[in-house]
This record gives structure tokens, sequence and C-alpha cells, in this order.
């Protein structure tokens, strides 16, 4: 869907002068361009920040090759391209039709005859593909274009050559857990018939609506396509079998995509033959559409009247702007164009206001936000990490550093993506980069706060994995950062065998040293339900987690200086508590340890027995049976916090679990507390996440003086710079925080 | 369509020729009253599709023709956009959509269109000529090869073609680019052309698009449309239906407005024309073409100064 071009889109790339834009995503802009002579390409281009990283600038440069590889016919035809080039661009045919998902979304799921020709005509791309040694890795369905004439396989992103081990790493991070493979979430290799696994997935998808592992975190995601059955309500039962052999766990017994596609169709008719009408509409408005006159290109933000925003040293200007296009055109990595029903001029009235400032506050009585970035972050699996002048957050496609003064993007780092974790010590962002050499390891990495761009490696393990779900950040104190990791050894799928290859390791971020390891007996990302939280207090590191064999909270200590285990304590968890642990929010002082679920508890960090328990004979209001009572705790000042049912906070004893005051229950508001994340206890005010906001408590009236409405879910201070920054799916604000 | 031909650089007006809409024409397809092709501006902007007069037609016919083509009315009327002066090498153009000669859609569905799509093909030119009547104009160039087919619906081109192709009061069997099956007699016969000349024309359309020949045997023709094409091929001028009662007759299942509608209540697209009007693959060979126009590159000049 051509939009228009921004003004701080250039006029031309290469011998190509830009028309329109055809979308736009964390790793480039894709743009309707022409040559001198008059063809129009879809130009795809990748940020310059991001080409700066030679690994992707690698990539690139094997996305044009395969999409050379696979060629007109089957994708789309690769005019030129230049990988090297400041702006690395590729100019392709300019594809008329949607992307499956968009069809499947336009017209529903599509009849047994286009999925069968649309299955036949994939497997002919495929084979061509791996004739010429190369798999996908990537086939999901918005990167199969429906046109007329057949299915074009697009966005080689992760594509190799088999036998080319450059990018083999990469590919289990970029690539979509809902279409991978079991081989490749396992990071096994992905072989053709990996593809074939894809394939189905897709063909399951155009033919029901939705994938046979379902939608949902990449962790759970990843566990299902692993472990699973498929999920195949909705196919037609003349279709199910067969893309039941597809989906397969062992590679061995699925068919090859000739057998499929002989199963699949007797290629009578042509492709345009079996498509439905509401499609073969769509296809031609395509078609028709692109010869429309280009809308004219956007005019630069107009002057505000606030005082100017100190230079931050940000990338580019305007480049706040084009993150304002990128999070309302949505999230596809160089996808081509895929936004629903846009007109020409659907941006005109956004395209003015622009984010930059002090945008209104949402709620009457609440603060003005101080700041407000687009931030795309579907998972939301960190918390925002503030490091002095910079809030460092993880979008979908890059650990971002956002000025803390203004929320401009100071800097972004975009191969950390929400599928790793990463930790924070308040100093620096450590994580781990994926093994692009494979074998040689696993990669830590420090992330200073002040350039994000320069990464320190802290250490190689030459004998863990370096792959993604292979590794997990716990916590980093005291120059020491501690992690879960797979030693390196025989892969099994078998999920209970892999438990004996993970430890946990102390490594000294200044020499890079190990510390110490030992075995943990789990395994760490697990299905997703193992998020771990800990903290490290004296020379204790305290962890707590939600057992995947076991329904209850488990606490643990361990030594710091040695990995020895001191204690473990299991808390029961109420039956229906589906919460999960974000890192960092572990509520510990120097004596206790504090979790709740249906009680809040006290755990004494010396040895872990109860020392108190609180929420006996209490009402709780109106909450689930079975569910939460109280909101995970915060400790501040010898005084615990939690949210309690529906009715509101209440602030404790540290030392005794006595009860030292309610909230006052305003009983004009129709606020509900959030029961799965802690509140965050400031000098004045106590704010409490709500179901759709949160509310500041004034620690001396105990009653709400205001309310924030947000659909953030993930709240954090930055005390020194007296902000509450609050981070929902596409935004994070800062807040007043007192 | 032809391939595009890179190196080609031949040129109408300003703008260079891409490729030619019309296929070289085999016996049997109906003549076409002027050369069509998709071209381009110098700088590669713009992409249109223009035509120029047969030869030995009268250039000053033909721009007079073209002139009041620019100001057609109606969805499906495809009005000029652009004209040349009086110039003994006359052209106009309009901008490029991407769709096919009713010839080319039969050959490439490989046969007569489904009775569906006639229909729908039907009520949209009747609707066209309904508006064009209702405003004192006649057509004069209805013909198969003034129907192309894009995507959406049917484009009604080659306005005037009857006109410029002769004089009123002279006898214009025989003239080129005009086609028999579609003159109504009373045009053929030299008569100042009118609107049931039009529902004439259309006749021989839809029996071309239903039989593959503008004279059908009647037993050809789909039993439903049998009357409806045989009362439009009338001899008799007065014989043949009105523009709106054809419309009425194709699409009567359009809801007519209610007291009080405006323009504001109207459907989005036409209702004779639902999604799935054109088959599969001919929506495919519109697209191919819009693609292949897509990719066509012109040879730029040495000095030239993109």
């Amino acid at each position: 869907m051509p939009t228009p071009l921004t003004h701080d889109d250039p006029q031309t790339l290469g011998a190509y002068r830009l028309i329109a834009r055809l979308g736009s995503g964390g790793m480039g802009t894709v743009y309707l361009a022409r040559t001198a002579g008059g063809r129009r390409v879809a130009l795809k281009t990748v940020h310059a920040r991001i080409a700066s990283d030679p690994a992707f600038r690698t990539r690139f440069r094997l996305e044009t090759d395969a999409a050379r590889v696979i060629g007109g016919l089957h994708g789309a035809a690769v005019f030129d391209a230049d990988p090297l080039a400041e702006t690395p661009w590729m100019a392709t045919e300019y594809v008329l039709g949607p992307p499956l998902d968009d069809a499947v979304s336009l017209c529903g799921p599509l009849p047994e005859p286009s999925v069968r020709a649309l299955g036949a005509a994939l497997c002919g791309a495929l084979s061509q593909l791996h004739r010429s040694d190369v798999v996908h890795r990537d086939l999901k369905p918005s990167n199969v274009m429906i046109t007329a004439y057949g299915p074009k396989i697009i966005d080689f992103g992760i594509a190799r050559a088999l036998g080319d081990d450059r990018l083999t790493r990469t590919g289990t991070a970029a690539g979509t857990p809902a279409y991978m493979s079991p081989e490749q979430a396992t990071g096994r290799e992905h072989s053709p018939a990996g593809d074939v696994f894809a394939l189905a997935g897709v063909l399951v998808f155009a033919a029901a609506g939705h994938g046979p592992f379902g939608s949902g975190r990449p962790a759970d995601l990843l566990y299902r396509v692993r472990y699973a059955d498929p999920d195949l309500s909705g196919v037609p039962a003349s279709l199910a079998p067969v893309l039941a052999r597809c989906l397969d766990k062992d590679p061995a017994r699925r068919p090859t995509t000739g057998e499929l596609a002989a199963e699949l169709h007797d290629g009578h008719g042509e492709f345009a033959d079996h498509l439905p009408p509401p499609l073969l509409g769509e296809i031609s408005r395509r078609a028709a559409e692109v010869w429309q006159p280009a809308p004219p290109r956007l005019p630069a933000p107009p002057e505000t009247h606030e005082p100017p925003t100190p230079a931050t040293g940000a990338p580019a200007p305007g480049g706040l702007s084009r993150r304002t296009l990128l999070a309302v055109g949505g999230g596809s990595v160089l996808g081509l164009a895929a936004a629903g029903a846009g007109t020409w001029a659907w941006l005109d009235g956004r395209s003015t206001g622009g984010r930059r400032g002090k945008p209104p506050a949402s709620a009457a009585d609440g603060p003005e936000p101080l700041w407000r970035a687009d931030v795309a972050d579907k998972w939301q699996r960190q918390l925002p990490m503030p490091l002095g002048k910079v809030v460092a957050t993880l979008s979908d496609d890059a650990l971002l550093g956002l000025d803390a003064k203004t929320g401009n993007e100071v800097w972004s780092y975009p191969l950390l993506s929400s599928g790793q974790q990463i930790t924070t010590d308040g100093k620096a962002v450590y994580g781990f980069l994926p093994d692009y050499d494979e074998g040689k390891g696993l990669s830590l990495h420090a992330f200073s706060p002040d350039d994000g761009t320069m990464r320190r490696r802290v250490a190689r393990l030459a004998d863990f994995n370096g792959t993604v779900n292979d590794a997990e950040m716990i916590a980093a104190a005291g120059g020491v950062l501690y992690l879960a990791a797979r030693q390196k050894g025989a892969s099994s799928t078998d999920y209970t065998a892999q438990a004996k290859d993970w430890r946990l390791l102390a490594v000294d971020l200044r020499t890079g040293k190990k510390l110490w390891q030992r075995s943990t007996g789990v395994v760490y990302p697990a299905n997703g339900s193992l998020a771990i939280s800990a903290k490290a207090v004296g020379k204790r590191l305290i962890a707590a987690g939600k057992g995947a064999a076991t329904p209850d909270y488990s606490v643990g200590a361990m030594d710091l200086g040695t990995g020895e285990r001191l204690w473990s304590m299991d808390i029961p968890r109420e039956r229906l508590d589906t919460s999960f642990l974000i890192p960092g929010q572990l509520a510990a002082d120097r004596k206790h340890v504090y979790v709740s679920s249906g009680r809040v508890w006290a755990l004494r960090l010396s040895d872990g027995k109860v020392a108190w328990v609180f929420g006996d004979d209490r009402n709780t209001g109106d909450i689930e049976q079975n569910g939460r009572r109280y909101g995970p705790p915060a400790v501040r000042d010898s005084v615990v916090y939690a949210a309690e049912g529906s009715r509101g906070l209440v602030a404790l004893d540290a030392d005794t679990g006595k009860l030292l005051w309610e909230e006052k229950e305003d009983l004009t508001k129709d606020d509900t507390p959030r029961l799965d994340r802690p509140p965050i206890v400031g000098e004045k005010h106590v704010y409490a996440p709500l179901t759709d906001g949160i509310s500041a408590v004034d620690r001396r009236t105990h009653r709400s003086v205001w309310t924030y409405s947000t659909p953030a879910i993930r709240f954090v201070a930055h005390a020194a710079a007296g902000q509450l920054i609050a981070a929902d799916t596409t935004t994070v604000t800062a807040l007043p925080f007192e | 369509m032809e391939r595009p031909r890179p190196g080609n650089g031949r040129r109408i007006g300003p703008y260079t020729l891409i490729t030619r809409l019309d296929s070289a024409g085999g016996s049997g397809a109906p003549p076409v009253p002027e050369h069509r092709f998709i071209a381009r501006s110098a700088d590669g902007d713009r992409t249109v599709l223009v035509s120029a007069p047969l030869d030995g037609v009268d250039p000053g016919r033909f721009v007079v023709e073209a002139q009041a083509a620019r100001y057609l009315l109606g969805p499906w009327a495809a009005p000029v956009t652009e004209c040349s002066g009086p110039s003994p090498f006359p052209w106009h153009a309009r901008p490029y959509l991407p769709a096919l000669p009713l010839a080319t859609a039969l050959a490439v569905y490989g046969g007569p269109l489904p009775e569906h799509t006639v229909r729908a093909l039907g009520a949209a030119l009747a609707e066209t000529l309904a508006i064009a009547h209702a405003a004192g104009t006649t057509h004069a160039g209805v013909s198969p090869a003034a129907v192309l087919l894009a995507g959406d619906g049917p484009r009604l081109t080659c306005f005037g073609a009857v006109r410029a192709a002769g004089p009123d009061g002279e006898h214009r069997g025989g003239l080129p680019g005009l086609d028999p099956g579609s003159l109504a007699p009373e045009q053929a016969s030299g008569g100042r052309p009118r609107p049931p000349g039009d529902i004439y024309g259309l006749g021989a359309v839809l029996s071309y698009a239903s039989t593959g020949h503008t004279v059908p045997d009647r037993d050809e023709l789909p039993a439903s449309l049998r009357p409806l094409v045989t009362a439009c091929l009338s001899r008799d001028p007065a014989a043949r239906p009105q523009a709106v009662r054809l419309l009425e007759q194709l699409a009567p299942s359009a809801p007519a407005p209610g007291p009080g509608a405006t323009v504001l209540d109207s459907p989005a697209t036409a209702p004779y024309l639902p999604a799935g009007w054109l088959p599969g693959r001919l929506v495919a060979a519109v697209a191919r073409q819009s693609a292949v126009v897509l990719a066509a590159e012109l040879p730029v000049p040495a000095h030239g100064n993109h």
C-alpha cells in the first residue's frame, strides 16, 4: 500500500528516484521507486545505523543472493542491488498481490482448491531453491505473496546456502517461532525438510486462519513446536493427513516437496482459476493501484513553540518521526508493504502533530508525561533499564538507548532482540550475541549506556552454546555476571535429558574469567513459564522462579562467591495464578526476600525459613477464585507494599509483617489493581499498577492522588531522573516520579 | 500485448512507446479503429495509453473526437486527458490502467466469456451509454475493440470512431477500423450517429463476448441473453431498447436508492460488478500486463538529464 514519502526520505537512491513508501520496519524501509527509464520497482533499504554492522551487511548481501537464486518466477525478480552502499538497497520487482496473512485477514481462510494450488506452487518454489542448495528457513504467511499467477516467496533475510555456516545461528534468532521447524527450534540443522515443515504450517494457516502451533510468546511457541501436536482444527479433512505428515517432528518422516506437490494438486488449470473471488478482487485492486499518481511528499513537521530539546547526538534528525510511521505501519522487517486498506490521505492527519514534546495527559487528573517514545515491543519480556542519562529498553528488533531527558533515541543495537535475555547492574546492559561463527561458543557483551554502539566483549565461553535459547542472563552485580547456559554436547530433543547440559555460571566482567559453574538440573528458558527473577543481596544471589514441574514458586539462595546452593524453598502458588515474573522485580532487603501469591511471604535470607506470612483472614474483595490474592511485593525503608485483591495497596512492616496501613478506597473510582506487577515506591508516592493504568498513592494520606491511564504493564523508577518509566507494546512514557 | 522491446525508441507526441496494446490481429480479430500503445513520458514518470489514427483517417476529424472525449462521464468512460493540437500526426492519451482489449481477453480465456461476466460487462457499458445519452452525446464507436477489461470493470474507449472514419452522408461500409458487425445499418449508410446506433454496437459487443463473433447465430447466444442481444441488434433503430432499460434488465438486483438517498449512500463499487466478475485467468492476465509494464524500461538517452 503506497503511502507518501516523508520529508526526510531521500530523493534518490542509486539510480532510483523514490515515488512513495510501501512499508517500513525496524530494519529498513521499502519504497516504490523508478529508474530514469520508468521501470518501477520495490526498493528495499536498510537503515544506515543497522548497515554499520558488518554482520548485518553480510546478511543483506546473502539475502540479495538468495533472492536472485529463486528468481522472478517463484520470487520477486531482483533488478539491481548495492549491499555496499552507505544505505544498502535492493531493487526488486513490485509484486502485485497481498501477502498471505493479509489475504486471509481480508478474505478469510482460503477454500481447499486454493490451498492445494498454493501448496503445490510453493513446493515448486522450494524445490527450485533446494536444488540450488539454499534453504529458506523463514517461510511464513507474511513472506508468501499471492499473485494471480502464483505465489512468490520473499524475504530471504535468513536464507542461507547449505554448508555456509556464517549465518547458521542467526536463523534461530530471526526465524518466526510459529512456523519454525522443531530442529530449527533446537538449534540444529534446518534442512530442506525443515522448509517442508514450515510450508505445511503456512498451508494450515491458509486453510484454517491459524498456525499449527497457535500464537503467543516465542518461548511458548518454541515449546509447542518441539513437543506439541499440531492444531489442525479448521483444516479440511481431506487435507489434514498430508499436512500432519509434513508436521512430523522427525524430518526424515516428512514428504519431499515433490511428493507433497503431487499429493496436493493434480496440476490442472491455472493458478488463478483456483483463487476465490475476493482474493482476485484484491489482486486486481493492487495491480491498478500502483498506477495511481504518487501522493505528494509529506511536509516537515511544523516548528513547535517549545524550547528546543538539547542535542543528544541522536543518529539523524527526524529519526523520531520515522519511528512514528514505523509504529503505525507495523513491524514487518523488510517485509513488502503489508499495511491494510490505507489511503493516500491517512497519514496526513497524523504526520503534522509529531510525537515530540509533551503529549497530553490521558487522564484528567493524571500528570503530564515528561516525554514519550515509540518503541514497538510485542513480547514485553524485559523492564526498561535506567542507566544514568539513558533509559535502555528492548524493542522488537533492537536494544535502544533513550535519552532520559527527552526520550529521543540516542543509540540502538539491532541484533539484541527480545528473544534474548539481557540483564543490567545499573551501569551497563549485559547480554550475548548469537553465534554467527557456529562453534565458537557463547559471546558475552556489555553495552555501555553512553554509547550503545560501543559494545565490549566481556567473555567468550568456548564450551557453551552461543545460540539463542541456549543461554539466559540472570543478574549482574559487583562486577560479576551470573547466567545460565547450555554446555556443548550431544544435542537431544528430549527435554528432560537436556537438563544435564545446563550450568549456572559466574563470569568476572573485568577479566572475562569464569569464576565458578554449577549444574542446575533444569532447562533454563524452558517452556517459557520458568522465567526467573534474581537479585544479588549481600553475599547471596536470591532467585525466584516458577517451576516447570511444580506448581509452586521456588525461591532459592546461593553463595555469590562459590555458587554453592544455600537453601531453597517452595512457596505455594494459587492454582489459577498465571502471572509470570519479569526479571528485575524481585523484592528483597538485607533481611528477607518477599514473594506473594495467595498470601505475602517473607523468607529469611539466612536460611530461607518463613519469617512471616500476611493475608490470612483478609478481605481481598472481588477477585477470581484460586487466583492471586496479592500482587508481587516491593520493599523500601523497611516497609513492604503489595496490592491486595481488588481493594488497593497494603503497607506491611518488613520485620514483622504487621499491617501498617491500607489504601483508602475511593468509591468514586473504578480502579482495579493489577495483581501481576509490583508497586513502585517513591519518596512521596507509591505507584500501584492498575488494570488500565497506574495510580499514585500518597504515602502520608494513603489516598490515590492521581491515576494515569495507560496500557503499560511494565513500570520502573528512574529515581535519579525523577521519572517513572512506563512501557507498553508500542510506547515508553516517562511520568513524574516523586 | 507485445513484449516491450528495449531500444525501440519510437515516439508518438511526447511519449516513447513501450508496446502495442492490441495484438497483431489474427484473421478473426475485430478491427481496431486506432493505433493504441502503452507509452511513457521522456522523464520516465508517467505511463499512458496513447492512440493515433489509422492511415487514411482524416487527422482533423480524429482530433475533434479526441477533444470531445475529454468530457466523458461515468465510472467506465475512460476520458481522454491529453490531446495533440491540429496536426498531420495527431494523438490523444489517457493515464495507463492495466486492461485487456476484449479480443485479447477471449484469446486468453480460450473462448467466449462466462455468462455472468458478459452480463456484468453489459450492465457497465449500458450505464456508461445511459449517462452519455442523457447528456445528449452519442458515443459512435461502441465495438469489441472499444472495450477494455480492467480488474475493477470495463472501460469504453474509441469515442467517435464512426464519426472520425467518415463524414455523415457518405457510405461508411468497409472503411478501415470500422467493424462491420458492430456498425449499425443506419450509420453504415451514412446516417448521423445517434443513441440507437450505440445500442446496436453494444449488442455486437455482448454477442462477441459470449460467442466470439459480432454476428451470432441465434442458437449460439446463451438463452438468458438471447432476447436482449437480439433486440439490440435490430435493423430498425426504433426497435432497439434504450440504455437505461438495458441496465435494468442486466442488473435487476441493483437496489434503487430510496427517497432521500444521496450520493453518500451509493455503494463504493457498482453492484453489478461483484468480486469475481472477471474470471481468474483474466485477472492474472491484467496483473501480468501491469507487472510487465511496471518492469519495462525505456532506453535513456546518453545526455538524459535524470
